[in-house]
């Protein structure tokens, strides 16, 4: 108990003194605003209906792009992990590619697809490619050797060694991969609309900031940061559910 | 025998990029691939080439690059002193950590229109959110370096009657280089996002100015240029800090 | 044989309760000068916590340890402590002579003046070629080895080793128990060792403690009059060797 006080009170001392600095005219509140007014303008998004109207957006974005550059990401790295020599091929074109920001192809994207849903999710499948190619190949060399000598005695074809084995065996690894490209593919989205696309959350904010309204600015950062914890936090429960009662595959919980 | 393999195949995997890139340069000259979306390599090098001698490409390297480096050194800088000083208290870190976890997954970009708020869109504004977003990797990575130190060392220290000084400089510190530099490897890649998102923001000379008003223009070979040249930087930065935390962490590889 | 009689370390009447469980009890015990003592119980008894306590890691719950007549109020570099999951007690991050050097650091040795002695340290533990390697590039012998020349480079009054050897296989403990037994005398330190293997006590120690458990108490001391230097071979085959370690195995309960 006394643990959960201790956490709450220093956020609560920010916000108390920065309500009292913004009333006394210590902060500019017309560029900081106040937690109370902040709050008011987090409501206020839910009720006027603008905050699940940029999340959906957002949202759209995130999953068509997740899904694309995931599934890409999984398949080669189930190439890459199963052959050795096809990795090692491969190897100076993906470290030329993999160090470019995603943020760098926007200006890209926009020229082959204009603004709107296909030039922010490509941006995003993009950014969710890298981690889930480099984890999903790494889970594919750590299997067992043991379950695949059993796969080559009972003369399994190709696609019933990964779809038996290889594919079980590194899901949970695997599954650690899509939860960090989740939070990828959100951050990645948000960022594309702040810099470019107009819709969704990061869209939100830019109207904001430049109506002026920095309550509003802060009530959409706070409503992305809860967003983005609450999918993580699901989908942390969901592996815990899912993959806990096999053993200790995936690891660590962040 | 294996490192001759090992390079013998490095320049097997040279070999497919070059044929890849040359596949290209033939789709693109038997204009089976739009010119505009994506031109010949041939003249994306050469428009890498004629920009590198202009004084303009140079300005806005510099421009971007100093702003980067800015931001990254500060945020580094303080993100080491304060995780240092909140991971070895934990009275302190009983305060402050649940806030620390409530803003980790913040999109560092989200920031932006609130300094653009504060500051307007200028330089200071840029440097100043890419230090701010760039702090964070490294404060919540040093903290997690300096909270778990080997107890058994912490005995010793006790043991020999270390001062506290001497036991966070001979024990601590040296135990969280690895998570340090875990956290200065993603502060390095926000600074870099964040420089290029926040340059295309304010519009101000930069190499993520350049781009923009490529794809603008339909230059398109401009673009890719301008693309390889961020990815460059990206890389180049990358193995530099790899190569510092190499050095400083020889003790590591047996 | 033990040469003076001065008492070093002595403990009076010690407790150590945590919480509902009463882990020592009644602990009272007095080691003596350049004594080699042998303290050996079944695992869980204690003996770990009761070492701790002596080298000022935890304080009692009641009584006291006294070192040369004062109470001891927290760990000393003087009480020099070889613990048993050597590779966390040693710096990853400096080489072998760097780990030793931390003990000179610890004692302001000035810094033109730890070479020697580092090097001296080195010769005397077999680690003399190695003082450039790291930690992580020795065998678990070498490491022990290594934290063994750390604390004697804090040039202890007194050594209390938690099970040194536990983790190491037969061959290498049977080097390291000579090899301590050289060092031990050669330095004039008083010992206080841990073991749960009845003939390694035996082997080494000038009396041996036994110790029972929940709670710990210490029941029997056997001092062993045997010859130094002792031999693996003769020493152990001695018929006064197999008598105290008969004396030993019935004293402990089976299958610990």
């Amino acid at each position: 108990m006394a643990r959960v006080f201790k956490g709450v009170l220093f956020p609560a001392a920010v916000l108390v003194f920065w309500e009292f600095a913004a009333r006394s005219g210590l902060l500019k509140a017309e560029s900081l605003s106040s937690p109370i007014a902040i709050f008011r303008a987090a409501v206020g998004v839910v009720v006027d209906g603008s905050l699940f109207k940029a999340a959906l957006e957002t949202f759209g974005g995130a999953v068509g792009g997740l899904v694309v550059g995931a599934t890409a990401g999984i398949l080669v790295g189930v190439a890459f992990g199963l052959s050795r020599h096809l990795s090692q091929l491969m190897r100076v074109s993906t470290e030329a590619l993999r160090p470019i920001p995603s943020v760098a192809l926007i200006p890209l994207a926009l020229l082959i697809h204009g603004y709107g849903f296909k030039m922010e999710s490509s941006i995003v499948a993009f950014s969710c490619f890298w981690p889930l190619l480099i984890i999903t190949e790494s889970a594919v060399r750590g299997i067992e050797p043991r379950l695949l000598e059993v796969a080559r005695m009972l003369n399994f074809s190709l696609r019933e060694r990964v779809t038996k084995i290889v594919l079980p065996a590194a899901l949970p690894r695997i599954f650690v991969g899509l939860r960090l490209a989740a939070a990828v593919s959100l951050v990645v989205a948000v960022t594309v609309e702040i810099t470019a696309n107009p819709m969704g959350l990061g869209y939100a904010l830019i109207v904001a900031q430049e109506s002026m309204r920095p309550d509003r600015v802060f009530a959409f950062i706070g409503w992305i940061g809860l967003i983005g914890w609450a999918l993580n936090a699901s989908l942390l429960r969901a592996q815990q559910r899912w993959f806990g009662r096999m053993g200790n595959w995936a690891e660590q919980s962040s | 025998m294996k490192k001759q393999h090992g390079v013998l195949m490095w320049f097997a995997s040279l070999g497919v990029l070059a044929a890849l890139v040359g596949l290209w340069q033939l789709a693109a000259h038997l204009e089976l691939v739009s010119p505009v979306f994506f031109p010949a390599p041939l003249r994306s090098f050469e428009s890498l080439w004629d920009q590198m001698g202009t004084a303009d490409f140079w300005l806005a390297f510099r421009e971007t690059l100093t702003r980067m480096v800015l931001g990254f050194v500060t945020a580094s800088v303080a993100g080491v002193a304060l995780g240092a000083a909140i991971g070895l208290s934990p009275r302190l870190r009983a305060y402050v950590e649940p806030t620390l976890e409530l803003i980790r997954p913040l999109p560092a970009s989200a920031m932006i229109p609130v300094f653009v708020l504060l500051i307007g869109l200028n330089d200071r504004m840029i440097v100043t959110a890419i230090a701010f977003s760039s702090l964070w990797p490294v404060l919540l990575n040093t903290v997690h370096g300096f909270k778990t130190i080997e107890p058994r060392l912490l005995e010793v220290a006790r043991i020999l009657h270390l001062s506290r000084l001497e036991m966070v400089w001979k024990i601590a510190l040296p135990n969280a280089l690895p998570d340090i530099f875990a956290g200065l490897r993603l502060a390095l890649t926000v600074s870099l996002i964040l420089a290029v998102v926040a340059e295309m923001l304010a519009g101000t000379i930069g190499l993520g100015q350049n781009i923009t008003l490529a794809a603008r223009s339909f230059r398109s070979a401009d673009l890719y240029a301008g693309i390889i040249v961020l990815g460059a930087v990206g890389y180049v930065s990358n193995i530099l800090l790899q190569r510092a935390e190499q050095h400083l962490l020889r003790w590591r590889t047996p | 044989m033990s040469q003076a009689t001065s008492p070093v370390l002595s403990v009076t009447g010690l407790d150590f309760t945590v919480g509902s469980l009463n882990i020592l009890n009644d602990i009272s015990l007095t080691v003596h000068e350049k004594e080699f003592v042998c303290i050996v119980g079944a695992s869980g008894c204690g003996k770990t916590t009761l070492l701790r306590l002596m080298g000022g890691l935890l304080s009692p719950t009641q009584g006291q340890v006294l070192y040369r007549g004062r109470a001891i109020d927290g760990p000393d570099p003087e009480l020099a402590v070889v613990f048993q999951d050597y590779g966390r007690a040693l710096l990853p991050w400096r080489t072998v002579a760097g780990n030793v050097e931390l003990a000179l650091e610890a004692r302001r040795v000035p810094k033109n003046e730890r070479a020697p002695i580092i090097r001296d340290m080195l010769e005397r533990v077999g680690l003399a070629e190695r003082a450039d390697a790291y930690p992580i590039q020795l065998s678990g012998g070498m490491q022990q080895r290594l934290q063994i020349a750390r604390c004697m480079a804090q040039a202890p009054q007194v050594l209390l080793m938690d099970e040194p050897f536990g983790a190491l296989d037969a061959m290498t403990r049977q080097t390291l128990q000579d090899e301590v037994a050289r060092l031990c005398a050669d330095a004039g330190v008083t010992v206080v060792f841990i073991t749960h293997d009845l003939e390694e006590a035996i082997y080494l120690g000038d009396r041996v403690i036994s110790m029972d458990k929940h709670p710990g108490r210490l029941s029997e001391t056997l001092t062993i009059d045997l010859e130094r230097p002792r031999d693996q071979l003769t020493t152990r085959e001695d018929a006064r060797f197999l008598a105290y370690r008969h004396r030993l195995f019935n004293l402990l309960p089976p299958g610990h």
